[in-house]
């Protein structure tokens, strides 16, 4: 019994030992160990022998099962890292082919700077308002102290619609102006931006159909001085922290005083002297990029308000202007021809 | 406005071109160019005919002896007529170079040396004229570089006057500005004709029968002028400024009315019916030829300028032919007067003229300026012309008019809150007075009368600009205004845009901003869907009949760039754009709506090696407004996608409607073939539109949470052979219908056609998803209901079960 045992035992080894496949090693596993395996069946044996010899002899099996069972394992874990070594060792991928890629979107350009825009008024507390693109003669100019036979008129040069009424195509956002004030008490902090029309052809500086955003504030003290901080900040935002900025006197007849704030090119001349090369500013280092002012007294009487008691400002942006700027574009009808290749520049 | 330095220098102290720009900008008054004129080679010289004799081989030459300043007089040959012994004319010296960059040399003609060139005044870039050779003034020294004479070198500055600052469209009123502005002392002459004759009143009659468009109306008489061209200096100041010369008399008004502002007409005396100026109304048919040689019917309301007979002049706006200034005329009736800026507007917009006099009068000019520009001008004409002015101005009124001038009272406390910094009264008021406003204390206020040239100033925060202003916008503080801390908020079109467009870019699509615009047959040929039911809206004034009318679907516009793109090579094209469709409702009110328009066309760009992607397809179309929908939260059971079947946009068998609960809120197909073709497309363009105010909404409902399955699904196959015009969503539908809630989900997973299948047929599996909240469920249940599902469907359409 002893020697066969013995025997089964190094039988079993040279079997595991000779296995070149995990296969192999689970056939030797069954021919040993199974439930009718040679070792199985040597324990059954045990009841063949006499009583006092059992625990020794049954030592010995468990001993022999032990040893073939931990070789297999060995085996096993051996013959799996060569197999695994081997994949490693041959399997290949060529990751210089292209990817497959999904085609990818493009937001336009306009869309991506007035959502810039608008960002940065909601984070001053403005509340964004919109208006009809189709007004009247009351909203776009009456209510904004344009007297009906002023020159003011000529620099908005106005589309008007058909049949026969006062309807017209808004030459800017102000008619917003009036619309949210008629509609709501101060204190009041909007923003507007939209879409506006001006009787111009389409050309590398003008187009019929131009972005504008319109911003205003009203309150008891809000004050020229105020006007100038927000703007400021508005303009370091989207130009460059450092960005110069200045204002100039000028003419709206919706404010008064009225003004114009310049930017120091931000690509040659943020802070200092201008360069007479400079694709933005061609050296004259001052962009002009909105207009602005305290609202006319005309106008806050206008919208039922007391001009003694509360008092505003108002501004006004071309989109596509701070657009040509930001984005260095020298022709603006790029914005409204919709060439793929230049949309796709373009992040989503 | 177009200031010659030269010229304003006339009137005040300015220092360099470039600082004065600078401080004019930054006081109102944007530089928008800065150009150096005249500034010629100094080896071009004035030169006097010593001697003009013919070449003596050839004709039409002419050998001059000119003496240039030099000890001896030099040869030049010219080919230029009109030339006589004692001119002084301009001389190219060899080496001096034409503003052209043409470089003068030593040149032979026929065998005579010239030693220089004789130039006239378009060489020189001084003027037109390049048949003649300039003449210059007699008094012009040989030798002198013409860039030294006097006006030839200058500096011109282009102004941008704001509509509310007529007084600035003016040499003096320029002058007046920086006077103000750098604390200098304006020179300001008034010069006055010597009057000479019978007085003017005796030969002209004048009567303003308009009061209320013209309140004030002056004549002068000047006889025996001379009409003749200006001398050079004024051709240059005119020219520079922007106006072509005429000749010695209309320069000379225009002089005046560039230098003071105040737009001035000279009539030819002779050819005025009874020598009467009547000012009124243009009367029902009365017609006029204007200067511009354009016969015009007169507007009845409109102010014109008549005689005995009928309108001579649009009243402030142009002239008429039969009593112009012509080389003829020896007796002038010069014009000045204040024309109320309404009615020279009115009368220059119904005919569509732009001139310098009336966009002055719209402006409005100085009521004060009337009788100075007018003695100006009959001085400068009498000095230019050698006319004799008559004695006296004939006016109406008699004795002249000003407008009650307003005082305004200004609050220094006003000045503060407005600003949000406050100025020392004594500054408000020296800032005032430096523009010539006249300040007097009223208790704690100042009243300020405002100069007859200063129009605009009318109420108390014109004058808090003027503060301003004078003190520099960048002496005001920044400052953040105090306000309670509330936050902003984006509206909801905006937030839903920017949801959809993040949406839409990473199906690939790209979005665009198309013109609003679109012409009368593309608008009737795209309908679109949220402006399908919308009359048309043209515009009363286009830009062209391609722009005629506002679109009523932003498909037009995407249209448009489609075949814009396709032009420049583009394969495949995925836009979109949030825009708006126009129109008049059946109440005939105006409507705008925003729309989703989305447009494929082409086949897919290539994904990894391959030459390029699949065909696009309505799938791809439908699968983009699918993922849309069920991102606001719109999911496959609510919406119904109903086959067209009309012809409109849409070809009507590849076409659909989409509805949402029973609403349509879009439509999604192929363009209509005959559409395509108008527009020269080739493969089908497939689009869909959206009605953006319902995707708006859906996107601000709450996310609502179902609870996860806790207990398993079994799925259960089925296919059917079905007729090819067999809806596949109608057994979808049909499951759905029977609202087992043991039935989880239905959906198709192939669609076959071929062998075995018979021809006209289709083969259509599905799948179902049988799924309890509470249990596990049976074989045996879901089997029944399978069992129930198959019954249902047999019953309600002609259809084979496959095994």
């Amino acid at each position: 019994m002893q020697e066969e045992l013995a025997r089964l035992r190094e039988a079993a080894l040279a079997e595991v030992a000779s296995c070149g496949a995990e296969g192999e090693l689970e056939a030797v596993r069954v021919r040993y160990l199974g439930r009718k395996g040679l070792l199985t069946q040597a324990v059954r044996g045990l009841a063949a022998v006499a009583p006092a010899e059992r625990p020794a002899l049954g030592a010995l099996v468990n001993e022999a099962k032990d040893a073939v069972e931990a070789a297999i394992a060995a085996s096993g874990e051996r013959l799996a890292a060569e197999r695994l070594a081997h994949r490693l060792a041959h399997e290949r991928i060529d990751v210089t082919l292209p990817g497959r890629r999904r085609p990818r979107g493009h937001a336009h350009p306009l869309r991506l700077i007035e959502d810039e825009i608008v960002d940065v008024f909601v984070g001053m507390g403005f509340r964004v308002a919109e208006g009809p693109e189709i007004e009247d003669d009351y909203h776009n100019f009456a209510a904004l102290n344009f007297e009906p036979d002023h020159p003011a008129r000529d620099a908005q040069d106005t589309l008007f619609v058909a049949p026969g009424s006062d309807l017209l195509l808004r030459t800017h956002t102000s008619p917003v102006q009036i619309r949210v004030m008629r509609a709501a008490k101060p204190p009041l902090r909007v923003v507007v931006p939209g879409t506006v029309y001006r009787r111009d052809d389409l050309d590398p500086t003008h187009s019929p159909m131009f972005q504008q955003v319109e911003g205003f504030m009203v309150d008891e003290r809000v004050s020229f001085a105020d006007l100038k901080g927000v703007l400021v900040h508005f303009l370091r935002r989207i130009f460059g922290p450092e960005t110069g900025v200045r204002f100039r006197p000028s003419f709206f007849p919706f404010t008064e005083p009225s003004a114009e704030a310049d930017i120091a090119c931000f690509r040659c001349a943020p802070t200092g002297a201008a360069d007479p090369a400079c694709r933005i500013c061609r050296g004259g280092r001052w962009l002009e990029v909105l207009g602005a002012g305290m609202i006319h007294p005309n106008v806050l009487r206008a919208v039922g308000y007391d001009p003694e008691k509360v008092q505003g400002f108002a501004f006004g942006l071309g989109t596509d202007r701070i657009a040509i700027l930001r984005y260095g574009i020298e022709d603006l009808r790029l914005f409204y021809e919709n060439d793929l290749r230049f949309l796709a520049q373009f992040p989503s | 406005m177009r200031i010659l330095l030269s010229w304003l220098s006339d009137f005040v102290t300015c220092g360099s071109a470039e600082a004065l720009a600078e401080r004019l900008a930054l006081a109102g008054f944007p530089v928008e160019g800065l150009e150096e004129v005249g500034r010629l080679d100094p080896r071009i010289r004035v030169g006097r005919l010593v001697a003009v004799d013919p070449h003596p081989e050839t004709e039409r030459l002419w050998v001059c002896r000119v003496d240039v300043g030099d000890a001896a007089a030099i040869t030049v040959v010219s080919g230029a007529p009109g030339l006589a012994a004692g001119h002084r004319v301009p001389v190219a010296l060899p080496g001096s170079r034409l503003p052209d960059g043409q470089e003068t040399r030593v040149a032979t003609f026929a065998g005579v040396a010239s030693a220089g060139v004789l130039c006239s005044e378009a060489e020189l870039a001084l003027g037109d004229d390049g048949g003649r050779v300039l003449l210059l003034s007699p008094d012009a020294v040989p030798g002198t570089p013409l860039v030294e004479l006097d006006g030839v070198a200058d500096t011109v500055l282009e102004l941008e006057v704001t509509s509310n600052r007529g007084d600035c469209l003016s040499i003096l009123g320029v002058a007046r500005e920086v006077a103000a502005l750098s604390g200098v002392r304006l020179r300001h002459p008034r010069p006055r004709p010597r009057e000479v004759g019978p007085p003017a009143a005796g030969d002209v009659g004048v009567r303003v029968e308009a009061a209320d468009l013209c309140p004030h109306y002056c004549a002068r008489l000047v006889r025996s002028v001379n009409v003749e061209p200006s001398p050079l200096w004024l051709r240059l100041r005119l020219r520079r400024a922007g106006m072509r010369p005429v000749n010695v008399i209309v320069d000379a008004t225009n002089h005046v009315m560039l230098e003071r502002g105040q737009p001035l007409h000279a009539f030819d005396w002779e050819r005025l019916a009874e020598h009467r100026i009547v000012v009124r109304r243009a009367a029902p048919g009365e017609r006029l030829v204007t200067l511009d040689g354009v016969e015009r019917a007169l507007d009845p309301p409109g102010l014109v300028i008549a005689d005995a007979r009928g309108p001579v002049a649009l009243a402030g706006v142009m002239g008429g032919q039969a009593s112009e200034v012509t080389a003829a005329t020896r007796i002038l009736l010069l014009e000045s007067a204040f024309f109320m800026p309404s009615a020279v507007r009115r009368t220059a917009r119904r005919t569509g003229i732009t001139s310098e006099a009336a966009y002055r009068f719209e402006r409005r000019v100085d009521p004060a300026m009337v009788v100075e520009a007018l003695d100006g001008a009959a001085a400068l004409i009498t000095r230019l012309a050698g006319g004799r002015t008559a004695p006296g101005i004939v006016e109406d009124p008699p004795g002249g008019w000003m407008p009650e001038l307003p005082a305004i009272r200004l609050r220094p406390r006003r000045v503060a809150a407005l600003l949000g910094v406050g100025v020392p009264r004594a500054q408000i008021g020296r800032r005032l007075s430096a523009l010539g406003a006249s300040c007097r204390p009223d208790r704690d206020a100042l009243l300020v009368t405002p100069p007859s040239h200063r129009g605009d100033l009318q109420r108390e925060e014109d004058l808090v600009e003027e503060v301003a202003r004078l003190g520099g916008y960048d002496a005001i503080p920044v400052s953040l205004p105090e306000a309670p801390l509330t936050s902003g908020e984006d509206s909801r079109t905006r937030v839903a845009a920017r949801r959809l467009r993040r949406l839409l870019t990473a199906e690939g699509l790209t979005e665009m901003v198309t013109l609003a615009f679109t012409d009368a047959q593309t608008n009737r040929l795209l309908p679109g869907f949220v402006g399908r039911r919308l009359v048309p809206l043209a515009l009363q004034n286009p830009l062209s009949s391609e722009t005629g009318e506002l679109r009523r679907s932003p498909i037009s516009g995407l249209v448009r760039a489609l075949r814009a793109n396709l032009g420049l090579g583009a394969g495949f094209v995925g836009a979109f754009e949030i825009g708006k469709g126009y129109g008049l409702d059946a109440q005939g009110r105006r409507q705008e709506r925003r729309a989703l328009a989305i447009l494929l066309y082409g086949t897919w760009p290539p994904r990894g090696a391959e030459r390029s992607g699949p065909p696009v397809e309505f799938g791809d179309l439908k699968g983009i407004v699918e993922n849309v929908l069920a991102d606001l939260g719109v999911e496959e059971p609510r919406v119904r996608w109903r086959p067209l079947g009309e012809e409109a946009l849409l070809h009507p068998g590849k076409g659909a409607i989409i509805e949402v609960a029973g609403t349509a809120i879009g439509v999604a197909g192929a363009l209509h073939p005959k559409i395509a073709q108008t527009c020269d497309l080739a493969e089908e363009v497939w689009l869909s539109e959206l009605d953006f105010e319902i995707l708006a909404d859906y996107g601000s409902r709450r996310v609502e949470l179902r609870s996860l399955p806790r207990f398993p699904a079994v799925t259960r196959d089925i296919a059917v052979i079905v007729d090819e015009a067999f809806p596949a969503a109608a057994i979808l539908e049909e499951v759905r219908s029977l609202a087992d809630d043991r039935i989880e989900a239905v959906r198709l997973f192939d669609c076959y056609r071929g062998a075995p299948i018979p021809e006209g047929k289709k083969s259509l599996a599905y799948s179902i998803a049988y799924r309890a909240a509470d249990r596990t469920l049976t074989d045996e249940e879901v089997s029944g209901v399978h069992a129930g599902v198959l019954q249902r469907l047999r019953e309600r359409f002609p259809l084979e079960l496959r095994a």
